[in-house]
Formats: C-alpha cells, structure tokens, sequence
C-alpha cells in the first residue's frame, strides 16, 4: 500500500484541507499584491500590459486577440456538456505575487518558498537537473540562471522578460505558429497571457541536461494563461520538461496555455509534460511546432487528472529530411475526460512522422485519441505511422479512437494501428498467485503498458509518474 | 469583364469577383488596390470576411496571415501562399487580371 | 407506400448539407444532393432475362421462385426497419425516404445455393427501396448489380433484416462504365446468432458511396464486410461504414481494398461503436491503399468509440505505393516492371477477391480491374 504522504515528505500538520485522496491538493492563505476582479474586459488588460510595461505591439497583439476570442464560438465537436458549464466570467485573469523576480532563491517570499518545498524544488536544486524557471499565481518569481547557459549564450528565460530584454527575436516568432485566431483558447491565451518561458538556443549549442519549470494554479477560480517561445538554432538541441499541480477546489480552474516552437534546420528539440491537476481543472492547450530540414521535433506528454483535457500536440514538417514524433499517454480515471492526440503535417519529401497514444480509462473516466497524418501532395516518400494502444479497467468506463489520415502523395507510406482491449486475466493471475494485491497487480501491468513513455523521463520524473499511475490505480474502489 | 466600379469601394474595403471560376477577393488599402484568391490556401473559408491591417489579411477561421501584395503565408497554420491578381484603375473601374507571372 | 406519417419533419428542415459536415467530409457533389428531383415516374422496364429480378425504381419483374418472394412497395405502409426513417441521420436520408417512389421488399424464406441476382435500370435520377428480410434459419444469398442498364444517379435504399440464426450473403457491384454518382444508404438488423455478410465492388460511377450502418443487437450476431474498388479518372469511392455493437459475443470483421489512379480518391470513415454490456465483441477492421498516381488521394478515418471493457478490438490502415522489394522480387524472374505492377495489384486484391462468395463476380471483376490498370497505364504516357 503506498504512502502518498510519506513520498513526498510533506507534514500534514500545516494543512487543514482535507486532501481526500489527492496528495498534492492544498492552497496557501492567499497573499497577493494586486488582485483584480474576475471577469474579462479591454481595461484588465490593458492594466495588466501596463503593469507588465509591455511595448505597444504587445498590447495591439493582446487587444487584436481579445477581440478573436469574443467572435470565435466555442468548440462544439468536443465534450459539449463540459465546456459549456465554463464561465468566463468566473475566473481571475492576472495575479501578481511580488513585486518583482527574485534572482537567487534567498529572495523569494517565504509562503511560495513553501509552495516550492513542498513541490521538492530545493531538492531538485542539490541535484544535477538545475536550472529551473517556477511560475506561481501567473507569474515567474523565482529564477536562475546556470552560469554555463549563459556561456554558451542560451536564453532562458520567464516571457515576459524576454518581451522586455529580446524584442525582435521574440517579435520575430511570437504568433506566427499560432496566432491568435487559431482557436478560441488560443486567442483568449493571446490577449491575457502571463509567464511561461521563453528559450533561445543558439546555433551548434547541445545543451546536455534537460531545462525545467513547475506551475500551479492557486487562487480559487484561478486561470493560467502561460506562453512559451522555444527556438532551436541550426544544429542546436534541448530538452524541456514540464510538470505541474494545482490544489482540490470545487470551483472551475481553466489552464489554456501557448506553446510555440521553431526547430531550424538540424536542430533538435523534446518537449516533456507531465501534468497532473486535480479534477476541477480544464486544460485546453494549444501546442505547435516547425520542423525545417533534417530537424527532429519530439513531444512526450502525459495527461493525467483534471477535469477536460483537450491537447493535440502538432508538428508541421516543413523542409526535406524534418521528423516529427508525439508519445503520448492519458489516464482518465472517474468524471475525467482526456480528448488528446497529436497532428502531424507533411510539406516536404522525405519527412516523417510517428504517434505513439497510450490511453488508461478506469472509474468511469473516458480517454480519447483524436489524430491527424496529413502528407500534402509532393511529400515524396514521406513515411507516418500511427499507434493508438487503449486499455479500459472496467465496464463503466470509456475509450474512443478518431484518426484522420488525409493522404495526398502516391509515394508516401502511411500506416495506421490501433488496439483496445482491458488487462488479460492470466497476467492478472500470474502476477497475484506471486503475492501482489488486484491492484497491485493491475497497477503492474499498467506500468508496463505506458513503460516506452515512462523510459523517456529523467529518473527522479519517471519515479514520480510511476508513483502517480499507482494512486490511480488505488483510488477509487480497489481492492487491497 | 473583371471589373469593379470604384464607386463600389465607398461604403466597404473589400469586394468580391469571379474570374475563370476562381472567386476573387479585392481589398481596398488606403488608396491601393489588392486582389487575391478568395479561398484561404488551408481550408474552406473565406478571406474576404477576414481583417485587414498592415497590408495583411487574416483569416477569419484559423488566424492565419497573408501578405496581400505576394500572396505568401506569413504564420501557421497556412503554409501554401494565395494567388495574386492584378488591379489596374481604368477610368471609374478597376481592373482584375491574372497575374501573368504566377 | 411509405406512410406519411412515418416521416418525421419535411426534408427541408434539415440543414444543408456541405462539405464541412463529418459524414460528407472529402466528397464533392455536397451541392447536388440538398434537393434532387426524382425523374423516374413512368417509364418501362426493360426485360432481361440474365437476372432474377429487375427493378427501376417502381416497376419491376421477377423469375418464379419457391425460396423467396417479392412484394411490391406500394403494398407495404412501412419500411422493413423504421427508425431510418423516423430519424433520419441527415438531410440527404430525409430525401431519400420522402422521395423514394417504389422498390420491393424480397423474403426469404427457404435456403437457396445460387446467388439471387438483381439488375437495377433507370432512365432518370432513381431512388429505389430495396428490403431484404431472411427468415429465422434461413441462409440467403442476394447480388445486387449497379450496371450498364442504370442511365442516370440512383440513390437507393437497402434495408436488410437478418432474423434470428439467419444469413445473409450481399453482393453490391457497382461497375457501370458511365459517369454517375451511386449514393447507397444501406441500413441493417442483425438478430441473435445471426449473420450478415457483405462483398462490395466499387469500379464504376463517377462518384461512389455507399453508407452501411449495422446493428448487431442479438448475442452472437456477426458482421462481415470486404471490398474492393479501383478508380481511375476523377473517381470517388466512398465507403462509410457504422457498426453498432449493442448485444453480448458480437463479431465484425472488415476488409476493404483499393487502388487509386489519376486523380481518382478513395474516402473511407467509419465508426465501430461497442456499448456498455456488449461483452466479449471481437472486431476488426482493415483498410489498405495504394496510389497509382502522383494526383490521386487517399483519406482515412476509422473511428472507434468503447464503452465496454471485456472486448478484443483493432484495426489498421494504410496508404502507400506497392512495396519496392515486392517489385523486385517479381523482376528478378525476368518480367518487366508493367507486367510485374500488374502482377502485383492482382495479388493485392486476391486476398479479397478469392475469398469465399465471391465466386460468381471474381473473374469478372479481375478483369475490371486489370483493365483499369491498362487505362491508367495509357493516359499516363
């Protein structure tokens, strides 16, 4: 039986939520230094692109975006009755915690040191992945830069900064892979947008360990809107991980986040999520890469918890020889729905493409795979392949597959596979006759379903997801 | 004929024509005159209802930009560029062709 | 005739139909099928003796037979399954069934070994009905033909009823050599044990598609379909197939082929649904393309939606030219790229065309194929 508590070495004490089951759920006194109405309007902001001291072609692009997101209809294709319990006007839109970043960990107030302890930053400061960007109640507070980063000329960086310090490398890329009208969430991230990273690494520079952040959401009704800007220079390669939590509320809690990446020409870029909110939150993010020539571009993202989940990692192949690949794995459990997957555009010959889906749905909780391959006409010999693996733990819950393949090139390869199935009896029994609990044994072979992802994740990362799917799999009506 | 009354650009910044089946969106930018194709190059919609700011035209269904003096995408998710006609004013008219370079 | 009262609202309220719908996604008549006129009121049937039935859409004549009998729609009030038409999925159904002029319902009733065959004819756009009911333990064969005496669009409706421990073989054969567009809402009830099998041919017509919905809501009923299409030109071969897992032990396979030339384009979409209690169902579904052609197109969408846990399911798909070390492998015996090519697409539609019941068509419809092959190849050069 594990013990969430001891795990993660927290004392209980503090806290006088009461966490049900989730070990990451609870909130600090709230101890903010501005703190706006909820609701939306022109005024917010502008306040907010003020406060920010943002250039003017921030506030015209935040304007311009804010008017997209008032046009554009919601989604009607997707989880219908969940989102249209979401209310806009309910929710903060910008918080600010401090009065200005802290550039050594001394400086930070004490309540969010604690948030961060209790989250195991300090620990991951004493080990070899360092270099770490946090982000609380909407904003970078704490931030550090390694010394070697800074030799070898990589920005790293909190987005609102790199507005300030990197205007034209910023304004060179920001909203020209997603711009504001692309989607409802993506314009209303546009116009209200707040930290997140940004990272410029330049040409020929491998940087060997993989960059971090950590996010959470706080405030009752609290919306996070991060941008993040990676730009990955000829021949360059970096990993980015993020992992993040958000306290047990009963209220809506909306996380529409921005993610644009450029890998140029023999670059190379992953890009790790693992998110893990409470049951509360929407997660709606829109996620976008290019791939010029000979670049790799790698999304590996896991989605477990929240309430709805809507996240189609994509990458657009540009130029010959650029590779695309998503590994992805969702865990719905009860009253939660993932509709994940990726999209993949081929414009070039040669290029290639590779979707991995992993999908738990147990308790009632419904997981989907909702894809696009599409190989645009001259794509010669482009290659894609495609594989939806889904398991259901019980009867009352729910797997869906909606891949599209649009194929217009006679010489490219596309294939195409997907399985459902639940947990085979004989390697429940085998795995029970040597001593292990049902969901012990269930939890096994879960592991081991979604093991191709967990061996992606940097060990302290990989511990934490195992750990994650195993409270999964105790929730909610086990046995032992 | 692939004409437009100038007299039609009073009330609006934008027309439509049809020429050799092709819908053909023109817009009206301070005094010049800009035709394009009508149909957004990445899916089904039209770049007549779409803004217009700084010699660009975006696309009212994904956001996408276009430059109206090329035709060239400027952001995802457009990656193909719309083709370009040509305007000439003759007299109280304007004057649509197809651009013989494309 | 159908009731009117059987029909829920007037086609009109529906809305119209376009390309941005999912159903109609990838297709390019969305325009000629939001309000079509039926031309087919009183012309003659022309005899012919090859068939066992022939039918346009209101008139037709039928070979004595002691296995299975046919009536005349407009002595039936209701169609053979009413939700259809009760509830029509979208506008194009609606039509169908409030512009549906006739057609036939055959029984079956005792067991036949030779396929049943039926010629479909018309001289304007046609929307015939044809149900099809098989007793309880009867097995039925039945090969339906969209051929050379059809002169214009025939939207038909075929419904079938398979009673309990029954079986049902279907060809649909659609190899007319004119240009029209074959739009067939093929809709069937699958009762306990039993079993409905369907072979689908798609060479000929400009544009065409067939919807298959199927319910399986006995235990133990079973769905097989497999087909093949090759098209040439600006060809569309369009299958939508919807399979509806409601019972426990229900099985469905599906294998679908084809080879795109030209500027021809293949859509497939379809969706296995399993539903809460449909324990044990075993499904699988193929589908398997290849592009001849720099211009022709392949789009795939095989949707699953799983609401039970205790169920085996996949599927694959895919779209690519033919393998090159299959090219190789044949050459090196001395034979010519064409002559190896055309070698090779024969054993790629083998493995559907050599499958049982498929005995009466499989000459005919290699050839078909191969001279589509042979057209390609000529407009090619």
């Amino acid at each position: 039986m594990i013990e969430p508590a001891h795990y993660y070495n927290i004392s209980m004490a503090n806290v006088d939520i009461d966490l049900g089951k989730y070990s990451l759920g609870w909130s600090d006194p709230e101890k903010n230094v501005f703190k706006p109405e909820k609701g939306l309007n022109e005024d917010i902001i502008r306040k907010m692109s003020e406060i920010k001291e943002e250039p003017e072609w921030m506030l015209d692009f935040r304007l311009k975006a804010y008017k997209r997101f008032l046009d554009k209809p919601m989604p009607d294709w997707v989880a219908k009755e969940k989102l249209d319990s979401l209310d806009f006007d309910d929710i903060y839109y910008y918080i600010k915690p401090t009065e200005e970043q802290a550039d050594s960990w001394d400086m930070v107030p004490d309540e969010i040191k604690e948030t961060y302890e209790k989250l195991g930053i300090p620990e991951a400061e004493r080990s070899y992945l360092a270099g770490v960007t946090a982000q609380y109640e909407s904003e970078v507070v704490y931030h550090r830069n390694r010394e070697d980063l800074e030799k070898l000329g990589v920005i790293f960086c909190d987005m609102d900064t790199a507005v300030r310090e990197y205007p034209e490398l910023v304004q060179e890329y920001f909203g020209t892979i997603i711009p504001p009208g692309d989607n409802k969430f993506a314009a209303l991230n546009s116009a209200v947008w707040s930290g997140g990273s940004f990272i410029y690494v330049p040409k020929g520079v491998h940087i060997e360990d993989p960059l971090q952040a950590y996010f959470r959401i706080n405030a009752e009704n609290m919306g996070q809107f991060e941008r993040t800007l990676i730009i990955v220079d000829e021949g360059a390669s970096v990993h980015y991980i993020e992992g993040c939590s958000a306290p047990v509320y009963t209220t809506d809690a909306l996380h529409s986040a921005v993610v644009e990446i450029v890998v140029k020409p023999s670059g190379t870029c992953r890009y790790t999520t693992i998110q893990n909110w409470s049951n509360d939150v929407f997660n709606l993010v829109t996620k976008r890469a290019q791939a010029f020539a000979n670049a790799t571009m790698e999304w590996i993202d896991a989605n477990i918890g929240s309430s709805l989940t809507v996240k189609y990692p994509s990458v657009y192949l540009m130029e010959p020889g650029a590779h695309g690949e998503v590994l992805s794995v969702a865990f719905a459990n009860s009253g939660q729905h993932q509709d994940t997957g990726a999209k993949m555009v081929h414009l070039a010959p040669d290029t290639t493409s590779l979707i991995t889906s992993k999908s738990i749905s147990k308790g009632g909780g419904r997981g989907a795979y909702r894809g696009l391959v599409r190989v645009e006409d001259g794509s010669e010999t482009a290659k894609s392949f495609v594989r939806c693996d889904a398991l259901i733990l019980d009867d009352k819950s729910r797997s869906d597959t909606y891949p599209y393949m649009e194929i217009e090139e006679s010489t490219a390869e596309i294939g195409h596979e997907a399985t459902v199935s639940k947990v085979g009896e004989d390697q429940l029994f085998y795995l029970m006759s040597r001593g292990l609990s049902e969901a012990e044994a269930t939890s096994m072979v879960v592991a081991g379903f979604v093991e191709e992802f967990t061996k992606t994740l940097p060990m302290e990362y990989a511990m934490e997801f195992n750990k994650l799917i195993e409270l999964n799999m105790i929730e909610a009506g086990a046995i032992g | 004929m692939n004409t437009i009354k100038l007299s039609e650009f009073e009330n609006t910044s934008v027309a439509k024509i049809d020429i050799n089946e092709t819908t053909v969106a023109v817009f009206k930018v301070d005094d010049d005159y800009y035709a394009i194709q009508n149909m957004c190059s990445h899916s089904e919609a039209d770049l007549a209802d779409g803004e217009v700011y700084d010699c660009k035209v975006e696309c009212p269904l994904h956001g996408a930009e276009f430059d109206l003096k090329t035709g060239e995408a400027l952001t995802l998710p457009a990656t193909k560029p719309v083709t370009v006609f040509t305007t000439e004013i003759d007299g109280d008219s304007l004057v649509i062709k197809e651009n013989p370079d494309a | 005739m159908f009731s009117k009262n059987l029909i829920s609202e007037p086609y009109n309220s529906f809305k119209e139909i376009s390309t941005k719908d999912e159903d109609w996604k990838y297709t390019n008549i969305s325009k000629s099928i939001n309000d079509f006129k039926v031309e087919e009121e009183n012309n003659d049937l022309v005899e012919n003796k090859n068939f066992d039935i022939v039918l346009n859409s209101n008139k037709f004549s039928c070979k004595e037979n002691e296995n299975f009998s046919v009536t005349d729609l407009n002595d039936v009030s209701q169609p053979l399954i009413t939700e259809y038409a009760l509830r029509p999925v979208d506008r194009f159904l609606a039509q169908q069934y409030q512009k549906c002029n006739g057609g036939i319902i055959i029984d079956f009733k005792e067991n036949n070994q030779e396929f049943v065959t039926l010629n479909l004819q018309n001289t304007g756009l046609s929307i015939p009905y044809i149900g099809i009911n098989v007793e309880k333990n009867v097995t039925a064969k039945l090969s339906i033909k969209f051929g050379d005496s059809l002169n214009a669009n025939v939207y038909s409706i075929i419904e079938v009823l398979t009673n309990n421990n029954s079986n049902l073989e279907l060809i649909v054969d659609a190899d007319t050599k004119k240009e029209l567009d074959i739009i067939n809402s093929i809709f069937a009830r699958v009762e306990k044990d039993g079993f409905f099998n369907m072979h689908t041919v798609s060479t000929g017509g400009s544009f065409s598609r067939n919807r298959i919905d199927v319910d399986l809501i006995g235990d133990g009923a079973g769905f097989n379909i497999d087909g093949v299409y090759f098209g040439e030109k600006a060809q569309i071969h369009d299958n939508r197939v919807f399979v509806n897992h409601i019972a426990k032990r229900t099985t469905s396979n599906m294998l679908t082929k084809g080879v795109l030339g030209d500027e021809s384009k293949s859509v497939f979409t379809g969706t296995i649904h399993i539903g809460e209690g449909a324990e044990k169902t075993e499904s699988h579904q193929e589908n398997r393309n290849i592009l001849l052609s720099k211009t022709a197109s392949a789009h795939s969408v095989p949707n699953l939606e799983i609401l039970c846990d205790d169920v085996i399911c996949g599927h694959g798909s895919s779209v690519g030219p033919i393998e090159e070390n299959l090219y190789h492998y044949v050459m090196s015996r001395g034979i010519d790229k064409t002559a190896a090519e055309k070698l090779l697409i024969k054993g790629f539609f083998n493995e559907v065309i050599n499958e049982d019941g498929w005995e009466t068509i499989s000459d005919k419809v290699s050839e078909e194929i191969m001279q589509k092959y042979i057209n390609v190849l000529e407009r090619a050069k």
